[in-house]
């Protein structure tokens, strides 16, 4: 199956632009396009080290959708980036592991990685999308989610992400298949089989509805060497949404002599009229660390994932955003480990200066002891320009 | 004296065989139609800047709505639904669909001085108030018929009271005044480009100014719109947020 793999980007490069030219040609409004590039300026104030690390990461996407056919859609998502400064030149092997791809496919292009930069294209999506009355179909690369709530998603089980990434919004895609059948305009089963790069498959079947207002789901299935079962819920109570998902993992190899691992996430939102928006979640892992010495979260993309949302038993997030008005966004949003007393607070304030330029100023602080979950992090101040088209 | 002036106007509207409910329901009807699908532009006003979203919107009955925003290039794709008293927002970008708190229904829409209710209609003009015709006024040439909107005692509804001027031919509802609570005046919205839309005549342009912000105003122009093309309840599902555009 190896020799199935395409290992270079241009390929696909080359074959999408024949396809773009080709159903340009046919017609118009069977091709379309968005994107943007952003410039992430950084600075990081280490714990107990008097180093400023400045870094910067710029990116250029490209969002292709190309319609040849009715019901069709084919999505490519292409990334190219450049990331240079002090945290590339600091460690090791930085090149290497910003392009590893964690899909199936390889469709991740490193152009040139020297010690303080690196350059690279990457696919994120690319995908064919099929949809008649009551069924759709994607094959490809694409984003499955199946996650509920907005920071802890124990139902994503394919492509969990950081809530602290935000400079990566679209988040990566699973290689899949996924086929969906609708009984009504809210009740349908869904499947889908994705393989990563490490050829482990996560594969399940979701069904959903809606009763009572609420939306609820219900899923079975593997994610890598686990079974797992999970369930979730979003509805209205009191004018504010109420959501919560629970997903319960239970080793294949020793499915008689082990304990599963449970972990559950609820949320809460609300949103007054004066544009004040408030919400709260709340996160459980079973297996998370309840001494005063956590261990700390790896929040990168490539080891984060469902199981591993925390390394804490219990930990709590709250948001207040304010639109001060419709071109200033401020919002304070913090993560607490509850056991470790370590914690997160970070600022944001995004500004739209033109009708297609966004600001944004936005500090990553982290609390606490040495060797808790966040006490070791210091301190991160950002600076973004994204321009969209 | 007002009691008199008040039992003649309901005497008029009696001799017309029309109660205020009757044409606010007729002029509601007419706007709203079975179903409707169009394209518009909202431009939000301000004295230093404008921003501009557009839009394409499908609706049928108070029931169902769907908005696809085609611009700015931010927004672009994301798509909302109502059925019912329910909400969802799905966003391509990131593959997601959320199920919006009815909380968000009194915000403003993407930053305008229009909430979410005016474009999504939960509350509805002809069941969740009573209605009085308090007077009859010529408005930018046309007759009208001035009516007050007062909240029904157990209307889930935001404001103190509603005068909207109706237009006596063609039933048109050509300018409105929202009130708070206290029955100080918040906005006022006034409709113009009054056009021959396929079966009907219609404002295609609304603009909103709010009364304590001078210079604000949104402006909100359909640049297309249908009525009563069939469309079918399964349009307006969690499904077809994905396929639509």
């Amino acid at each position: 199956m190896k020799n199935l793999r395409i290992n270079n980007v241009k390929y696909f490069v080359i074959s999408l632009i024949l396809i773009f030219c080709g159903s340009n040609s046919i017609a118009q409004s069977s091709f379309e396009y968005k994107g943007y590039v952003s410039n992430l300026e950084s600075a990081w104030l280490q714990k107990n080290i008097d180093i400023m690390l400045i870094s910067g990461t710029v990116q250029n996407r490209f969002d292709f959708f190309v319609y040849p056919i009715e019901n069709t859609t084919v999505n490519v998502g292409l990334r190219n980036i450049l990331e240079y400064g002090n945290i590339v030149l600091v460690t090791p092997g930085y090149g290497n592991m910003a392009t590893t791809d964690n899909g199936y496919l390889n469709l991740t292009q490193s152009w040139r990685s020297k010690s303080n930069y690196v350059i690279y294209s990457q696919l994120d999506r690319l995908n064919l999308f099929y949809a008649n009355d009551a069924f759709e179909f994607q094959v490809g690369r694409q984003r499955v989610n199946w996650g509920v709530n907005l920071v802890w998603t124990p139902n994503d089980i394919f492509n969990s992400t950081s809530f602290l990434n935000f400079d990566y919004e679209e988040k990566q895609g699973s290689d899949a298949i996924r086929g969906q059948y609708y009984f009504d305009y809210s009740t349908s089963i869904e499947f889908v089989y994705k393989l990563d790069k490490n050829e482990q498959v996560t594969s399940a079947l979701m069904f959903r509805t809606n009763k009572w207002n609420y939306d609820i789901q219900a899923f079975a299935g593997i994610m890598e060497d686990d079974y797992v079962f999970g369930a979730g819920w979003a509805g209205d109570i009191l004018s504010s949404n109420f959501s919560g998902e629970v997903t319960y993992f239970r080793n294949k190899g020793n499915f008689d002599d082990t304990t599963g691992q449970l972990v559950a996430s609820l949320g809460w939102t609300y949103t007054f009229a004066s544009d004040f928006y408030v919400h709260g979640e709340f996160l459980y892992n079973s297996f998370g660390n309840t001494n005063s010495y956590g261990g700390i979260t790896n929040i990168n993309s490539g080891e984060y994932n469902a199981k591993m949302l925390s390394n804490a038993k219990y930990s709590l997030f709250g948001q207040i955003a304010y639109q001060l008005n419709p071109l200033v966004r401020i919002d304070v949003s913090s993560i607490i480990n509850t056991n470790d007393k370590s914690f997160y607070i970070g600022p944001f304030a995004s500004f739209s200066i033109s009708q297609n330029t966004d600001l944004l100023f936005a500090g990553q602080f982290f609390f606490g002891k040495n060797f808790t979950e966040w006490g070791d992090l210091g301190d991160f101040y950002f600076l973004k320009i994204k321009w969209s088209f | 004296m007002k009691k008199i002036i008040l039992f003649a106007l309901i005497f008029t509207s009696i001799i017309f065989g029309q109660t205020a409910t009757e044409i606010v329901k007729k002029s509601n009807d007419n706007q709203m139609g079975k179903t409707s699908q169009g394209a518009s532009k909202m431009t939000i006003i301000r004295p230093d800047w404008t921003r501009e979203v557009e839009m394409k919107s499908w609706s049928k009955g108070m029931d169902y709505y769907l908005i696809y925003i085609t611009s700015p290039a931010r927004d672009l794709g994301q798509v909302f639904l109502k059925r019912k008293m329910e909400l969802w927002n799905w966003m391509p970008s990131i593959g997601r669909m959320i199920k919006l708190p009815s909380s968000m229904m009194m915000q403003s829409w993407m930053g305008s001085d229009f909430t979410n209710d005016d474009l999504l209609k939960q509350t509805s003009f002809v069941e969740d108030y009573e209605h009085s015709i308090i007077g009859e006024e010529n408005v930018d040439n046309y007759q009208t018929w001035k009516i007050e909107f007062i909240p029904k005692p157990d209307a889930a509804v935001v404001w103190g009271k509603i005068i909207m001027w109706i237009t006596k031919e063609h039933y048109l509802q050509v300018k409105v005044e929202y009130f708070d609570e206290t029955f100080e005046l918040i906005n006022t919205m006034t409709a113009s480009n009054i056009k021959n839309v396929g079966d009907r005549l219609l404002p295609t342009k609304l603009e909103i100014i709010p009364a304590d912000k001078p210079g604000n105003k949104t402006v909100f122009e359909y640049s297309k719109i249908v009525f009563d093309k069939p469309i079918s309840d399964a349009f307006f599902s969690q499904q077809n947020m994905k396929k639509v555009k």
